[in-house]
């Protein structure tokens, strides 16, 4: 039942907002706030109950008929790989509603209503063992997304919230195709039954991969399918930033790990020099659109192509190191861009601005921004004892193995990382403090600090005891590793 | 008689004898309880005329304005009572499990044409509902509408019914009368008098190639019954050229009833021109009837496939008919996409749906169809609510005796009428196929079924229809959600009522058939008999 409640309180509270008179903010606010926090509180559950030694298979499963003539189940459950993603959904959702608190003023209760059950959705993708309910789910989530990117955002909105719904979609209806032929070959959108059946091979087989494969590319986002990140970053509100950069991007890998590679484990083989490629180019591309960018958040914006450049070359590295390092990577980059985007909001409540010319010595004015934007750019760019170094290290050593150029250019997007990042903080924080403006700038507020301690406390945790987190993912990638040799991957 | 071939002769001295035997006797009660539904149809439209006629007033005073409201209220309520009877009535036939015959054979009831007589029923019963509205908003609250949709009705439950040539002919010929009586219905205005004209011509047209069709198909197997016809395409009897002939022009004068590519120039214009509520009520009701009928005639006078080397008829028509439906699905949306008003995006996107049906019908022909006529029926479903509850919205927005029909005039919709826009939204939604809605789910059922019939192809260009249809019906979402209004819409005039009631029911209803979508496949190939 865990799981059902974790996703059910969000709907629920959405429904209960809807009851709630549209001008009482405060109130609205409040109730959608409690029930994220619930939300939280079930998948810490969640978490908590995690048996990383149960063996094979998916924990907390439930299992419902929903649609008998298509053979459609509510089936859902997760493994060491989705656990830690449902966690990190249901923790960014609170801190979204938190960091809304005071810049998002219209429309509230439908505010809230969009990113509760976007939460549902998200959560609803990593824990779906049918296909077909994955592929709703899949679905469901794009809606709140576009809305939120469109009606909150910024000055583009419109056009990078339909930029973003359009290549979205295009990508899952294709999916939607491939899932359909998938069912008329297997028989079954179970997730586990079609494991076991003989895997699609030869051409249609590679086609479905590529089908699956474009969809997730788009979410990911891997070059060249990517240019709808920037935008749908930058018009986006703080809230759907870090919901975007932190939970959003990683259900395109998720993908990739639980369906296209074990599903055509052959096609993937195939394929993985390709991507592997696309991925590096993105590593490199997107950093070095890094330091041409004028505006922090479209910065932060490439930097996430790059760093998710680096997760997909450690996934299709297929080998222990790359995986695990990928599964911990996406919950790292969740963390630290996440926590990017929400010092950038709280930098543009204040001067709204975002370009990057406008700032400089804020160092001595707001410490305590200062102190946290740092901790979080360092752990962004990977330093040791911080969330991002283990991550890395664990993609460039699978990397590694699998090809020593990949490990090279990969190497290179981390230097490159680092420059710019740094660069990005001696450009806002140090320096003269030479505007009015910036002088008169106040420091981070009691609720401000409410919702980025706690991530910071994150970072410092994953850095320093990462072998807890990889001990529950261990597991789960054995038996995925195991599927995949299998299946003839 | 030596110029007729010996197998037609054979057949109408069969003919003859079997008319002698028809005596004034036989048509008893069972027969009318078989057409029962359109019964109802008939006699409340009758009687809502008749009220009209002899109760309106003629002088302009204050008193017969208000006997007048009074008489309207008294027909809309009446209109809609006569439509909930006859549902009724189908619901209590879709009950008994074997199919019966009536009227010598004219007429067949089963779930098949049971189930799409609900469907047709539904549209009517939602857009007389609407129609409340819309004809006080447009001082157009004249006894025929009623009249005109209740005979439309009727006269579409006997097609869908029809189980002989004659029978269809006569059905269509007369739905076809009520709706381009429909689309002119506003008589004051110029354009809905053109658009019925026009629709009007080239619906004669139509009518021609159909009959011209049906007689050569008459004349290929010398049945006028549809399932003798069936039996003697079946056994090889019939002349298989004029079989051909016959069956393309058929599939011509249906294309057009139905509005498939190329076969769809009237309607754009007539689905603009026509009053919303009558636009609403014709691109469900009419469609649904047409494709119901068309997959029925297909189905029954399949020809199964010959030796190796040489294509049936059905094969032939097949490939004919996935043709068109990539051409009719790729035309709608590609044009709607140009579209500034909204009335004529949404007959485009009439259009790419028809596409769509055909693809389920083009599945249903082939080698592994039995998912196909239930998917296609259950299209119909989502499809009807959804047509209807949006051009209920066209009505809705119309003031002053205008409609609004550019995109700009939805701008910020969701501020000013905040529940309207959410209905709206799950609405087009749905239209797009993106799950919680039924939309999906038909959606679904279609490219199943045409992937389990090997038509890949046919699912793939309905997915990239589907990938550009996105983005109309995001640009309604962008206006009503995402732009500023210019100028604040206008207080709601006093008759909205029903408008809303029929949008709410219909979003409601999606999002219900949504998460509820089960089907029980193979159910209705089995009451055709098939």
């Amino acid at each position: 039942m865990s799981i059902t409640l974790t996703l059910l309180i969000p709907v629920a509270t959405a429904l209960l907002l809807l009851c709630i008179p549209k001008d009482k903010t405060a109130e609205l606010r409040i109730t959608a706030l409690f029930g994220s926090l619930a939300t939280l509180a079930f998948s810490l559950a969640l978490l908590g109950g995690f048996d990383a030694q149960y063996g094979a298979g998916f924990q907390f499963t439930e299992k419902h008929e929903w649609v008998p003539s298509l053979q459609v189940h509510y089936h859902v459950g997760i493994d060491g790989i989705s656990l830690f993603l449902v966690v990190l959904s249901a923790l960014l959702t609170p801190i979204a509603i938190l960091c809304s608190w005071k810049s998002v003023e219209k429309r509230v209760r439908e505010f809230h209503i969009a990113l509760l059950l976007l939460t549902s959705g998200v959560i609803g993708v990593f824990v779906a063992l049918d296909l077909l309910l994955f592929y709703v789910f899949w679905e469901v989530m794009l809606i709140p997304m576009y809305l939120l990117v469109g009606i909150w955002g910024g000055t583009e909105r419109i056009r990078a919230a339909v930029k973003f719904f359009i290549y979205t979609m295009a990508g899952s209806l294709l999916m939607f195709l491939a899932i359909l032929y998938l069912y008329q070959h297997t028989g079954t959108f179970s997730v586990e039954d079609i494991y076991q059946k003989p895997p699609l091979t030869g051409t249609a087989g590679l086609l479905c991969f590529l089908a699956f494969a474009l969809s997730f590319a788009i979410k990911v986002p891997l070059f060249p399918v990517h240019t709808w990140l920037p935008d749908a970053h930058t018009e986006a509100p703080t809230a759907g930033s870090v919901i975007l950069a932190g939970v959003l991007l990683k259900l395109g890998i998720y993908g990739f790990i639980r369906f296209a590679i074990p599903f055509f484990p052959e096609a993937a083989v195939l394929a993985a020099p390709w991507i592997s490629v696309l991925a590096i180019i993105g590593i490199i591309f997107g950093a070095l659109m890094c330091f041409v960018q004028e505006d922090m958040k479209r910065l932060i914006a490439y930097s996430s192509v790059s760093h998710m450049g680096f997760v997909v070359l450690g996934l299709f590295a297929f080998n222990e190191q790359g995986v695990q390092g990928c599964v911990l990577q996406m919950v790292n980059h969740g963390i630290s861009t996440g926590a990017l985007f929400l010092l950038i909001g709280a930098i543009y409540e204040r001067r709204h601005t975002r370009r990057i010319i406008d700032f400089g010595g804020l160092a001595p004015v707001a410490p305590k921004l200062a102190i946290i934007f740092f901790i979080t750019t360092l752990s962004s760019i990977g330093l040791p004892f911080l969330n991002g170094f283990v991550g890395e290290f664990l993609i460039l050593q699978g990397a590694y193995s699998r090809n020593i150029f990949y490990a090279a250019f990969a190497g290179l997007g981390i230097i490159l990382g680092a420059i710019y990042m740094l660069t990005l903080y001696r450009r806002i924080f140090f320096g003269e403090t030479d505007r009015e403006e910036n002088a008169e700038m106040k420091d981070l507020d009691g609720r401000e600090l409410a919702f980025l301690l706690p991530l910071v406390g994150l970072m410092v945790f994953l850095g320093l005891f990462s072998p807890w987190f990889t001990a529950k993912v261990q597991p789960s990638i054995e038996v995925w590793m195991t599927l995949l040799l299998e299946r003839g991957g | 008689m030596d110029h007729i071939p010996t197998f037609l002769q054979s057949k109408l001295s069969l003919g003859q004898s079997a008319a002698a035997e028809i005596s004034p006797g036989l048509v008893s009660a069972g027969d009318f309880q078989a057409i029962l539904p359109a019964l109802v149809f008939i006699a409340t439209g009758t009687l809502l005329l008749m009220l009209d006629c002899f109760t309106r007033g003629l002088s302009h005073t204050d008193e017969t304005r208000k006997n007048r409201s009074s008489l309207s209220t008294a027909i809309n309520f009446l209109g809609l009572l006569g439509t909930v009877v006859a549902g009724a009535c189908a619901c209590a036939s879709m009950e008994q499990a074997d199919p019966s015959l009536a009227f010598q054979n004219y007429i067949r009831v089963d779930s098949f044409s049971s189930a799409v007589s609900l469907i047709i029923i539904l549209g009517t019963f939602f857009s007389l509902l609407a129609a409340i509205d819309y004809l006080k908003r447009f001082d157009a609250e004249h006894g025929e509408f009623h009249c005109l949709v209740h005979y439309a009705a009727a006269s579409m439950l006997l097609f869908v019914q029809a189980n002989n040539l004659i029978m269809l002919f006569l059905a269509v010929e007369t739905l076809s009368m009520a709706a381009y009586l429909l689309t002119s219905y506003l008589r004051d205005s110029r354009r809905s008098v053109e658009g019925g004209l026009k629709y009007f011509i080239l619906g004669s047209f139509s009518s021609g190639f159909l009959l011209f069709g049906l007689t050569l198909v008459f004349g290929a197997t010398g049945e006028l019954e549809l399932q003798e016809i069936a039996k003697s395409i079946a056994g090889g009897e019939a002349d298989r050229s004029l079989l051909l002939a016959g069956m393309a022009l058929t599939v011509v004068g249906m294309g057009f009833k139905v509005g498939a590519f190329p076969f769809h120039s009237w309607l754009p214009d007539a689905y603009e021109a026509a009053p919303s509520v009558a636009t609403g009520f014709m691109s469900v009701t009419v469609k649904s009837a047409a494709i119901a009928v068309l997959l029925r005639f297909l189905l029954l006078a399949a020809e199964p496939a010959g030796e190796a080397g040489t294509a049936s008829v059905t094969e032939i028509l097949s490939s004919v008919l996935s043709l068109l439906a990539i051409a009719t699905m790729l035309f709608g949306n590609l044009v709607a996409l140009m579209q500034n008003s909204v009335k004529r995006m949404l007959a485009y996107s009439a259009i790419g749906h028809t596409g769509y049906l055909l693809v389920g019908i083009v599945a249903a022909l082939g080698p592994g169809g039995e998912l196909a006529p239930d998917a296609v029926i259950f299209y119909l479903l989502p499809y009807t609510l959804m047509s209807i509850a949006v051009f209920t919205l066209l009505g809705y927005m119309g003031r002053d005796g205008k409609d609004r029909e550019l995109f700009e005039d939805y701008r910020g919709l969701s501020t000013s009428r905040p529940a309207l826009a959410l209905c709206l939204l799950v609405i087009l939604v749905s239209f797009a196929g993106i799950p919680p809605t039924a939309g999906f789910w038909a959606k679904l059922y279609i490219f199943r079924a045409a992937i389990a019939g090997g038509h890949t192809w046919l699912a793939l260009t309905g997915i990239l229809a589907s990938i550009v249809s996105l983005y109309f019906y995001l640009r309604l979402v962008v206006n009503i959600y995402m732009r500023p209004a210019e100028e604040e819409l206008d207080a709601d005039p006093d008759s909205s009522l029903a408008s809303g009631l029929v949008i709410t029911a219909a979003a409601v209803a999606l999002v219900i058939l949504g998460l509820f979508p089960d089907l029980e496949f193979g159910s209705l190939i089995k009451a055709l008999g098939k």
